[in-house]
């Protein structure tokens, strides 16, 4: 339903911490917030590449996680709106300008009988 | 405020109407309140806990006192607050019993300190859970409904079970939230913009908006749906996105909600968009002239909380012009319906 919200124009940088990659801010494709045990996945494919969700990490509200604490972490909740920073790892350094951001999130929401979530595509320009 | 003339249902609205305005930056709770306060959409005012609450249901003493500040100030009357069961909480397993019921209780201890007359739950709380609620339900003075959103009717066996459950225990604490998309007569035209954006054909939208549309039961039109949609270039998601019309759109004659009586603790005044039709305002989708002519007939007094669904689909509308617009047309019908017999 929300899924054109997912990745956000604004905020998409190259990581600052000597580390190559990037953040991408990410918004819940859901009318509330959840917990985040009930977040199954955010898959991100940069650039047709999907990276690994090793080399990943989630922060809200400036609480950093890995995707594999995620499941236990039932007392942090990613609200609705809330701008989450997806941090992710890449081989090369991210060139300076136009790249194709891709994210698909995963929800488990208990009385939908299938898995929910939402999907979302942006071209995101890295500034030089 | 829209006031309904003494004895009829009240009016009101949801916050979660206006989920766009909370989803965009820089908005807060206290300045969406003064809104649907100053534009009159009043007096009930029910939120979605999880929504609007950050933190929920763990609030701080401050927290509190500021939520309870904004209510009172405002001079709206809190309606409803919607709780969630999040049977799912733990992955690869349910939440037990005793969890779920933990879950739930907190949320009501919650909405009893905020000051709703009423908590909301879905059927994932079951009879079990509702009955072990129901001490705690009555010592708070906060009563808890179950909403009856489509898919499920009235034929549904879980809300035969709820339904069985209510006149055995004959509480006012325990009741119905019915909410209007399991009532409706057409898909609302907002899904349109949302399928254009999904890149779903036109034709696509078409078939499954008659396919909905013909008799019989939604469930058994599945198949018929998915044979269709693929047979005519629809890709997987896309047809999820379809099947998701006849999920979120429910067919019951909206009569039917007479059955749900006398235990309906509020009603979810769900919408996807009123326009102005030859006679007035109408909403294409729902039969409201029905549904205002059950609640008079039935001597309901509660709130009618305008639940405007239509951002889901599209941004194009002024939640808050379509609220005043629904608030209007259901104070007509309401009050031209014929006095109420008495009961």
């Amino acid at each position: 339903m929300f899924d054109r919200y997912i990745v956000c124009e604004e905020g998409f940088r190259a990581l600052d911490d000597g580390r190559t990659g990037g953040v991408v801010e990410v918004r819940m494709p859901y009318y509330r917030g959840l917990a985040l045990s009930m977040v199954e996945a955010v898959d991100l494919v940069v650039d047709g590449r999907p990276v690994p969700p090793a080399r990943t990490s989630f922060t809200v509200h400036g609480n950093t996680y890995r995707f594999d604490q995620l499941p236990r972490t039932t007392d942090d909740r990613w609200e609705m709106g809330e701008r989450a920073q997806l941090a992710f790892e890449t081989d090369e350094p991210l060139a300076p300008g136009e790249h194709e951001v891709a994210v698909a999130v995963r929800l488990r929401i208990s009385y939908m009988p299938v898995p929910s979530g939402g999907r979302d595509s942006k071209r995101l320009t890295l500034a030089a | 405020m829209t006031d309904t003339a003494p004895g009829l249902p009240r009016l009101g609205t949801t916050l979660f109407s206006l989920t766009l305005e909370q989803r965009r930056a820089g908005g807060d709770l206290a300045g969406l309140v003064r809104e649907v306060a100053a534009r009159d959409l009043g007096p009930g005012l029910e939120m979605v806990a999880f929504q609007s609450l950050r933190g929920w249901p763990r609030l701080s003493p401050e927290q509190e006192r500021e939520v309870r500040g904004v209510l009172d100030s405002s001079g709206l009357t809190p309606s409803c607050l919607a709780i969630n069961n999040d049977l799912g909480l733990y992955p690869g397993r349910l939440l037990s019993d005793d969890e779920s019921y933990e879950y739930v209780a907190v949320q009501l201890r919650g909405a009893a300190a905020l000051g709703f007359p009423v908590a909301r739950v879905g059927v994932e709380t079951g009879p079990a859970i509702l009955e072990r609620l129901l001490p705690l339900a009555e010592q708070l003075g906060v009563k808890v409904g179950v909403e009856i959103h489509a898919p499920l009717t009235i034929e549904a066996a879980p809300v035969a079970a709820l339904k069985e459950l209510f006149t055995r225990l004959d509480t006012p604490w325990l009741g119905f939230v019915p909410d209007m998309s399991a009532s409706m007569r057409a898909v609302p035209d907002a899904v349109d913009d949302a399928h254009r954006v999904a890149g779903i054909a036109p034709e696509l939208t078409a078939l499954t908006k008659q396919l909905w549309a013909e008799p019989g039961p939604t469930m058994a039109k599945f198949p018929e749906l998915e044979r269709r949609a693929a047979e005519a270039g629809a890709t997987p998601p896309q047809v999820g996105n379809l099947k998701m019309l006849f999920t979120m759109h429910g067919r019951m004659a909206p009569e039917r909600w007479a059955d749900f009586f006398p235990h309906v603790v509020h009603v979810h005044g769900k919408f996807y968009g009123i326009v102005e039709g030859p006679d007035g305002l109408t909403d294409p989708s729902i039969d409201w002239p029905a549904v205002a002519r059950v609640l008079r007939e039935q001597g309901y007094d509660g709130v009618v909380s305008s639940e405007y669904e239509a951002h889901a689909y599209s941004d194009r509308y002024s939640a808050f012009d379509q609220i005043r617009a629904q608030h209007d047309m259901l104070k007509r019908l309401l009050e031209a319906e014929p006095a109420v017999a008495a009961r």
